[in-house]
């Protein structure tokens, strides 16, 4: 009986690593042939990413053409962050390109006016045709706009990274804080006696998050004017 | 060097505007000649929103110039004007659209296919039998609207009106992303089938009819008749006729007379 066990134990333990590392394939392939412009690699994406990315503008106050402008930018965002600099280390690239896709919608609802929607994918087609000074000067201002999401999103990384380098119990604390919960359930949560330990632990807990940000090599390039 | 509780405390009341209109004076006087405390304030309020998940409401004025130039250069070069083209040819692939460069192409093909067509027709006539077949039922007992009048913006109407525009991309695009409320409206699971019928995509098609008789049992002779299509489309006539059939065995179908018609041409 013994050794029967054993061999399952092997042959699940086989199957298991056989399921880790095509995963790794598979996310090594998707991102290479990501930034290598793979077209069949870029289709995969649209395959398993865009309707999830469609029912969130959708949710969202968006249409079917917002949900394909904003699922556009963010894989050239992505591309653009491979070829210029060094990315963190992505757990999954289709979590990674949702959340770059919700930070371009959110944006898009945040501006004041609709400035640069689809200016590029448009002056692309048609800049034979047209070239104005306009024209010109709107295309400027959307290749300017969209360095600005890719910045934004280069500082959304660094403090998630940073973020990320806290002890547990810290995080668990800031999310806490920075979604405004009430003193009262910290107390609940964490078991403290009293509001001022709990506000003295978020104080800690945020001062240490604040020194790691500004020690971070990429702070001063990305810090706010 | 890092600020002390006192400071932080009125950080926090300056971003919750909760200081008086004197002491917020007062703060935004201290900002500009104390470039510490102002980038505290700046990480602090990036880490609302990041942290605090309320997105990104930064501005251009944020990042220096040389920054935007760098980037927005590099986005305006040779190789990032490529792969713009290339997404967005994959985005009109993906979406089913004839993208604007393109059409002048389709329009001279067209000229040449329509010819080939009216060459072909006579033959296609003669042998296409199960494809008029499939023609002539296609867009008969269609699943019935499940959409409240007042009821504009949910997936459910959504789906229905590109599914009414025949736009069956986008429909199998809404319904995959639609996770458990095929549950709520099984009705989903046969738009879906549908559109991927209509694509030519027939294993999905029977996919999303069997998982809608899974989920719903009051429309199984529905199920059936949109199976059926499938087959016949696919041009599997055995399967296409043992379908129809259960249709007839099982009775109580509103479009029985169809049914045996279909049964009798695919004696």
């Amino acid at each position: 009986m013994l050794p029967f066990v054993t061999l399952w134990t092997q042959l699940l333990f086989n199957l298991l690593l056989e399921v880790q590392s095509n995963m790794k394939e598979y996310k090594s392939d998707l991102l290479s042939g990501l930034v290598k412009g793979d077209k069949e690699q870029i289709l995969l994406i649209y395959q398993k990413l865009f309707p999830k990315v469609l029912q969130f503008v959708l949710r969202n106050n968006g249409n079917q053409q917002d949900a394909e402008d904003v699922f556009q930018k963010s894989l050239l965002q992505l591309i653009a962050r491979f070829k210029l600099r060094d990315i963190p280390e992505i757990k999954s690239v289709e979590a990674y390109l949702f959340t770059i896709n919700k930070n371009l919608w959110r944006r898009e609802l945040n501006k004041n006016e609709w400035v640069t929607n689809n200016a590029l994918f448009e002056h692309n087609s048609e800049s034979t045709q047209k070239s104005s000074n306009k024209s010109n000067q709107s295309t400027i201002q959307a290749y300017e706009e969209e360095a600005v999401a890719f910045l934004e999103q280069e500082r959304w990384d660094l403090y998630v990274s940073c973020f990320e380098r806290l002890s547990e119990n810290c995080r668990k604390i800031l999310a806490f804080f920075f979604k405004k919960k009430p003193y009262s359930e910290f107390n609940e949560e964490f078991g403290y006696n009293s509001e001022s330990v709990a506000r003295q632990r978020v104080f800690k807990c945020k001062t240490k998050l604040s020194d790691i940000i500004k020690s971070h090599a990429d702070f001063k390039r990305l810090k706010n004017l | 060097m890092s600020i002390d509780e006192r400071t932080a405390a009125r950080i926090d009341d300056y971003l919750n505007d909760k200081l008086s209109k004197s002491e917020r004076k007062k703060f935004e006087s201290e900002l500009k000649s104390n470039p510490e405390l102002a980038d505290e304030l700046k990480i602090q309020e990036n880490l609302l929103q990041i942290i605090g998940e309320r997105g990104i409401t930064t501005s251009r004025s944020s990042f220096s110039k040389e920054a935007i130039d760098e980037v927005a250069g590099f986005l305006s070069g040779d190789e990032m004007t490529r792969i713009r083209k290339d997404i967005e040819e994959i985005n009109d692939r993906y979406n089913g659209k004839t993208s604007k460069t393109r059409t002048l192409f389709y329009q001279i093909t067209g000229i040449a296919a329509s010819v080939l067509i009216l060459l072909s027709l006579g033959l296609t006539l003669l042998l296409n039998k199960n494809g008029d077949l499939y023609s002539q039922y296609k867009d008969k007992y269609q699943p019935i609207s499940m959409v409240e009048r007042s009821e504009t913006e949910s997936a459910l109407s959504i789906v229905e009106k590109n599914f009414n525009e025949k736009q069956f991309a986008k429909v199998i695009s809404i319904t995959s992303a639609s996770g458990d409320l095929k549950f709520k409206y099984p009705v989903m699971l046969l738009y879906q089938g549908i559109a991927y019928r209509e694509l030519g995509e027939y294993p999905n098609a029977l996919e999303s009819f069997s998982e809608f008789g899974l989920i719903s049992d009051l429309d199984t002779n529905l199920m059936y008749w949109h199976q059926g299509l499938v087959y016949l489309k696919a041009d599997d006539l055995e399967k296409a006729r043992e379908t129809f059939s259960k249709i007839d065995q099982n009775g109580s179908f509103k479009g029985e007379a169809d049914v045996k018609e279909i049964l009798d041409s695919l004696k």
